[in-house]
């Protein structure tokens, strides 16, 4: 059922993000057209001139607003689908409170992958220089070969973590969102009010929690007191910085499934 | 045969009001019943607790002895009282959508309907009105073969043609070996369509009978004697 539900979320979230990659893929492509022909430098026109940095300005917009998109896309999805109107039909599904929060999640973090491979294709269209890729090519490559030589850093371990890290981090983001408004739409009234309030205020104490576990002078004194390499504190930094975002991501996962569960709302 | 729907003690409380208090009933299978009450006197809250929309404070509700969950939402066939379809999708996705997640969603039958009524698979559902969106909605809940169907205010809001339309197919489409609850303020319409009523006011049982009885025993129409009881 998961799969269904996923199948359906991307049926509704692809009408817009579809549209918006094919405007930032054209985008890039005149961009690219501008810049190699060199018409934004050699014009006399003032009004090509003006089109010129029009387009330019729309480029550099459309790569962060597909970004902003994913985002509200994500609250938008979950507040209409779930907590609006359509809950009638999602929450009467044969389908469990988890499977509709994780078609979610999943599909939101499948747009924000989809975002960044759209970025980097962007980036290729208007640079569309084969020498520019084999200089960052190089680039990457010296610094990962100087890592290893001075560090002994497990790269592959290194990417996985980070990999592990930017996953949870996203999923902890939509989940501090979904909590927020499950209890905010619990209320009978000025709902959306609430869920801003609500967001603000586990954002607060996440902070506040965060704070004292990690600048208390016990957590610094406890980590000084471990004598590591360099490779072993990496690894530590990112196996603590994981945990504590699963952490964090199971507190936002309770707090919502027991809201849709237990104190669902719709009017 | 077990009962379909089965409330014990069922209370529902928002803060300190009293939404349902005490609810007893039990609904058999075969039977088209009428929830009957005025605004305000629980009908859709016993239908949204029976659909796990809500959570009971006191007591609980059964259909086919299970609570509700992803199991009886599987048994049950739910309109509510307002359009709640994604307005997004076109027809045939909305078809696409029921099929994927109801095993017992009948296609064929759906389409039929929707080709009667002279509606276009293509067509995105936030481009129709009000009446067609109902109709289409309650299509899709009526094309199912379910176990129970909870109709919530179903003809609230329609013209009287849109009415007709409306009671036909549920008495066309409904299967016997179910049961059909329909929760209305409008009892004059749908009074030629049901077996049992029970009235609800306050958030408490006055009355579960047949119509028959209310017809031999009272003689009186049910219209008639929901005036009477309800009377203001």
């Amino acid at each position: 059922m998961l799969r269904r539900l996923m199948k359906h979320e991307i049926r509704s979230t692809s009408r817009i993000m579809l549209p918006l990659f094919g405007v930032v893929l054209v985008l890039s492509l005149f961009v690219s057209i501008i810049l190699r022909s060199g018409a934004m430098d050699h014009t006399t026109n003032p009004v090509l001139s003006v089109f010129y940095a029009i387009i330019m300005a729309s480029y550099g917009i459309s790569l962060g607003a597909t970004f902003i998109v994913v985002l509200l896309l994500m609250i938008n999805r979950f507040r209409t689908n779930l907590l609006g109107d359509e809950g009638y039909v999602m929450f009467t599904l044969p389908v469990s409170v988890h499977q509709l929060i994780w078609s979610k999640i999943l599909i939101s973090c499948l747009w924000f992958v989809g975002t960044c491979i759209m970025v980097g294709l962007s980036a290729m269209i208007v640079a569309f220089d084969v020498s520019t890729f084999a200089q960052m090519k190089d680039f990457f490559v010296d610094i990962w070969q100087q890592m290893n030589a001075y560090y002994a850093l497990n790269g592959t371990a290194i990417i996985i973590e980070s990999l592990l890290l930017f996953f949870f981090g996203y999923v902890a983001c939509c989940l501090q969102f979904y909590s927020a408004m499950a209890v905010g739409y619990s209320f009978d009234r000025r709902k959306v009010l609430y869920s801003i309030l609500v967001f603000f205020g586990f954002q607060f104490v996440m902070q506040m929690l965060t704070s004292m576990l990690f600048f208390t002078n016990g957590f610094d004194s406890w980590f000084d007191r471990i004598d590591m390499s360099v490779m072993t504190s990496v690894h530590t930094f990112f196996g603590v910085s994981i945990f504590g975002t699963i952490v964090y991501c199971a507190i936002f996962y309770f707090i919502t499934t027991y809201f849709l569960q237990k104190r669902l709302n719709i009017e | 045969m077990s009962a379909i729907l089965e409330c014990s003690n069922l209370s529902k409380r928002f803060g300190s009001v009293n939404a349902l208090s005490g609810v007893n009933l039990t609904i058999e299978p075969g039977r088209i019943v009428g929830l009957l009450g005025p605004n305000g006197s629980g009908k859709t809250t016993l239908i949204k607790l029976t659909n796990g929309l809500l959570t009971p404070s006191e007591g609980e509700i059964r259909i086919l002895g299970e609570l509700p969950g992803k199991l009886s939402h599987s048994m049950v066939s739910y309109l509510p009282e307002r359009t709640s379809i994604p307005l997004w999708m076109t027809v045939d996705q909305l078809l696409d959508f029921y099929s994927d997640f109801y095993p017992d969603f009948d296609r064929t039958v759906a389409v039929g309907m929707l080709e009667n009524l002279g509606i276009r698979g293509n067509q995105k559902i936030k481009e129709q009105s009000k009446g067609t969106r109902e109709k289409v909605q309650l299509t899709m809940v009526m094309s199912r073969h379910a176990k129970l169907y909870l109709l919530d205010e179903p003809i609230g809001g329609v013209d009287p043609a849109a009415r007709d339309y409306i009671l036909n197919t549920i008495i066309s489409n409904y299967n016997p070996e179910a049961s059909v609850i329909i929760s209305t303020h409008l009892i004059a319409d749908v009074e030629q369509v049901l077996d049992e009523v029970v009235f609800i006011r306050q958030g408490a049982i006055l009355l579960q009978s047949t119509v028959d009885e209310i017809r031999e025993d009272k003689g009186k129409s049910v219209d008639a004697l929901f005036r009477e009881v309800f009377k203001c």
